[in-house]
This record gives structure tokens, C-alpha cells and sequence, in this order.
């Protein structure tokens, strides 16, 4: 993970070296449905968002991650934004039916 | 330094352009390629004579302008300032090919790289097949316009086996121009022999894969569109906002795959009037370079050779080349060179 913020801290011109950091932490946190990697991961997307706020690939875990941290309205902010940026995805009716 | 060494200096730099690929760095075929044209360029442009200001130099600062103000609004500034530090690379390219007597060498070095390419086709030290086959075509024509015909033979493999659909497009146009010069009747028999061509395979649903996906990402990007436009390389941040047709989680991608339809999303009205005027003010000339400005464009349509460090080197340099044709805009520059080239 040092590495990963490394990468972002020295080149944080090119979009996968700025968002792999809060890419790695999300999936931790989701595939080992971990409220611990969860916590760690909230800030570091939270803070990749402020620049790539239109990607998609980070808006989906966002949305599944402060739902499950218990940030519904976070949550919520979220999936209405990745409704505009993923508007064809089948990931889009999965999230609709977890936040209902 | 003298013309034979000169030229010999011009024959690697071109040379280790087309060879320059790095697999552990990441984007090795690009980035690397980039490093190399950012800290090699200036230098060449240091040793070598003042040359005029001329129309076209004018309208590539404008341009340059423009992306420059585009920051104020754009989607990210991260992606920009990156497209930003490669249009300036783009822009010493230009002015060396401006202050270049003969691009011999250039064609030269760039047939030698390509060849190696040639062991491990389709794509070779390019890793992208597109992105090696633009290059060879734009390099034939090149040597094919400054007669250098021995160099031809090995890197014709380069651009038939890339597979390339913007390569033959490209070849085709480029060869319509040629003929249209010579002979009017034979170069309307080609037009006709090519859209039948073209129409075959539509009927017959052969070769026709992706065309698609980029109509719709076409539409999508007219979408986005705005007097100003939405910053330069914003491509890829703004894309997946304003994208209907394209399920932006499984394929996002960084080029709109037609570089005016990026430009006008990127940089707005103004960048694509200055793009257009850029283009037809090259090819109002005479020159045969034109040959190679025509594929460029064409394959521009179809691709990204614009943003590909190799195919838009050769069309800065030649257009920068080409400039020497046009009447110096202001008063003649005074020459206060401490190394001078002279008779280059």
C-alpha cells in the first residue's frame, strides 16, 4: 500500500497510478467484507474522488463502501453520480437493489 | 558540427524513437518514446539556426494558447497538465522540423527502427499494432517522397501485417491524391474501385468489427460538446458523464478515436477551427510532403495518431518542414547563434 500512495504522490499525472491505492484498499475491504479495511479505505476514496469524481471504477466501491461504514447520504450522493457516469452497467441494478 | 554529422545525429535520434520500449516502465512504447522526443528535442533545436515566424507557427501558438486558458475549466487538471506538457513537445518537434534543410536522415532512421519491429509483428517495439502501422505508412511515403526506395522493401511488412484498418484508408487516400495529380481519370477509377471495396465488406460483414462501438462513442462525444469545450485531455474524465451508448465500467476509453471529435470536445470551436486551418493551410502547398500530411489526417479520422508519440513526430516535424515554404510573418529574425549549422 506504501508503494501504491508512492506512486501517486511522485506521478499523480497518470489515472492509474492515482487511483490504485483506493482501488486495492476498496477491494480488501469488500471482498474480505471487512469493516477494519473498510475505515482505511473511506478516506483514501474519499480523497481520489476530489480529482477523478467521474470514474466510475471508483464511484461503484464508494457507494457500496460508506453504505457499508453506515454513510447512507454519502451513499446515496454517490450512486446518483455513478447512475450518470455508468448509465449502462448491469453493476447499476445490483447497487439499486442492495440500497433499497 | 558539419552536415554529415549532422545528419548522422538526425538518423539515431529518429532511430531510437522507433525503437524505444521500456516493459517495465509503465506505458514503456509511449511514456519512454515521450521522454525521449522531451529531452533530445531541445538540444537539436539549440545547435541549429534561428528560422522565421510564419503563418503556421502562428496559428500552432494560438492553438497552444488555447489549450494553455483551457486549464481555467477543465474536468482534471492532473490529465491536462499531462496533455498540456505533450502538446509542447509536439511544438519543439515543429519547430525543429522548420529549422530542418532536409529530413532524409529522419526517414532513414525511423525505416531502420521500424525494421527491427519487423521480428516481432504485429505490433513490435510498439506494443499497439495501430500505433506500428501508422507509423510505417506515414515512414514509406516519407522515403518514398525523397526516393530512398532500398529502405522501402523492409518496412512495408510493418504496415501490411499491422492489420491496420486506418493504415489502408490512410494508403488509399494518400495514393488517390498522388493519382489525382498526375491523372484525374485513373484517380475517379480508384475512388469508385475503393467504395465498392468499402461497400463489399459492409454487405458481406468483413472487417467491419468495432466500427460500432466507435459510432457510438462518436455520438456520445457530440454530446459533450460545448463552444469553449471541456479542457485539454479531458477526454477520458468527462467521457463517462456525458457517455449513453457505452457501459463506461467495462471500457473507458482515453481517445474519442477521431482526433477532430477530441479536439472539438477538448478544446472547443476555436481549437477546431484553428486544427481545421491548420490543415488546409499545410496542404495548400505544392510540396510532396503534402502526401504524408493527407494519410495523417485520414488515419485521424479513424484513430489516434495524434496522441501517439511516433506518428505525430513525423507530422509535426514534416509540417514544421513544410512551413519553410510560407513568407515569415514579421520581420526577419536576427541570427545570434553561438553554434551554427552552416548549409544544413
Amino acid at each position: 500500500m506504501k508503494y501504491f500512495k508512492l506512486s501517486k504522490e511522485y506521478y499523480p499525472f497518470d489515472y492509474h497510478f492515482r487511483i490504485v491505492s483506493s482501488i486495492e484498499l476498496s477491494k480488501l475491504a469488500i471482498n474480505n467484507n471487512s469493516m477494519e479495511y473498510a475505515i482505511k479505505a473511506l478516506p483514501v476514496l474519499n480523497n481520489a474522488l476530489i480529482i477523478d469524481g467521474y470514474s466510475p471504477e471508483l464511484l461503484g466501491p464508494a457507494v457500496i463502501i460508506n453504505y457499508g461504514v453506515g454513510n447512507v447520504k454519502e451513499a446515496k450522493q454517490y450512486y446518483l453520480l455513478f447512475k450518470q457516469t455508468a448509465k449502462r452497467s448491469n453493476f447499476l441494478d445490483f447497487m439499486k437493489g442492495q440500497l433499497q | 558540427m558539419r552536415v554529415g554529422a549532422l545528419n548522422i545525429v538526425l538518423s539515431f535520434y529518429s532511430f531510437f524513437l522507433s525503437i524505444l520500449y521500456v516493459p517495465v516502465f509503465f506505458n514503456g512504447a509511449t511514456n519512454t518514446r515521450w521522454i525521449w522526443l522531451a529531452l533530445t528535442t531541445p538540444i537539436l533545436i539549440l545547435c541549429l539556426e534561428k528560422q522565421k515566424f510564419t503563418l503556421l507557427h502562428f496559428i500552432g501558438l494560438l492553438f497552444l494558447l488555447l489549450s494553455c486558458i483551457s486549464l481555467n475549466w477543465t474536468f482534471n487538471l492532473y490529465d491536462s497538465i499531462e496533455a498540456l506538457i505533450k502538446l509542447l513537445i509536439i511544438a519543439q518537434v515543429f519547430v525543429l522540423g522548420s529549422k530542418l534543410k532536409d529530413l532524409r536522415p529522419i526517414f532513414i532512421g525511423l525505416a531502420i527502427g521500424i525494421t527491427i519491429s519487423n521480428f516481432n509483428l504485429p505490433s513490435g517495439l510498439f506494443v499497439n499494432k495501430s500505433m506500428l502501422g501508422e507509423a510505417a505508412l506515414l515512414t514509406i511515403i516519407g522515403l518514398f517522397i525523397y526516393n530512398l526506395w532500398w529502405f522501402i522493401v523492409p518496412v512495408v511488412p510493418a504496415a501490411i501485417l499491422s492489420g491496420s484498418r486506418g493504415v489502408v484508408v490512410g494508403f488509399l487516400s494518400a495514393l488517390v491524391a498522388y493519382t489525382w495529380n498526375k491523372n484525374k481519370a485513373i484517380a475517379i477509377l480508384l475512388i469508385v474501385l475503393i467504395l465498392s471495396f468499402v461497400s463489399a465488406s459492409f454487405a458481406l460483414n468483413i472487417g467491419v468489427g468495432s466500427i460500432k462501438e466507435r459510432i457510438d462513442m462518436w455520438v456520445d462525444s457530440f454530446k459533450a460538446f460545448s463552444f469553449w469545450g471541456n479542457g485539454i485531455g479531458s477526454f477520458h474524465a468527462a467521457f463517462p458523464y456525458y457517455s449513453d451508448n457505452i457501459d463506461t465500467l467495462k471500457y473507458r476509453p482515453t481517445y474519442a478515436h477521431n482526433d477532430l471529435i477530441q479536439i472539438m470536445f477538448e478544446i472547443g470551436v476555436f481549437g477546431l477551427i484553428l486544427a481545421i486551418t491548420f490543415a488546409t493551410t499545410l496542404l495548400k502547398t505544392n510540396s510532396n510532403e503534402k502526401y504524408i500530411i493527407i494519410a495523417f489526417l485520414v488515419m485521424a479520422q479513424f484513430s489516434f495518431p495524434f496522441y501517439m508519440p511516433v506518428s505525430v513526430f513525423i507530422f509535426t516535424l514534416v509540417a514544421g518542414h513544410m512551413s519553410r515554404n510560407w513568407n515569415c510573418l514579421f520581420s526577419e529574425a536576427p541570427t545570434g547563434r553561438v553554434l551554427r549549422m552552416e548549409g544544413v
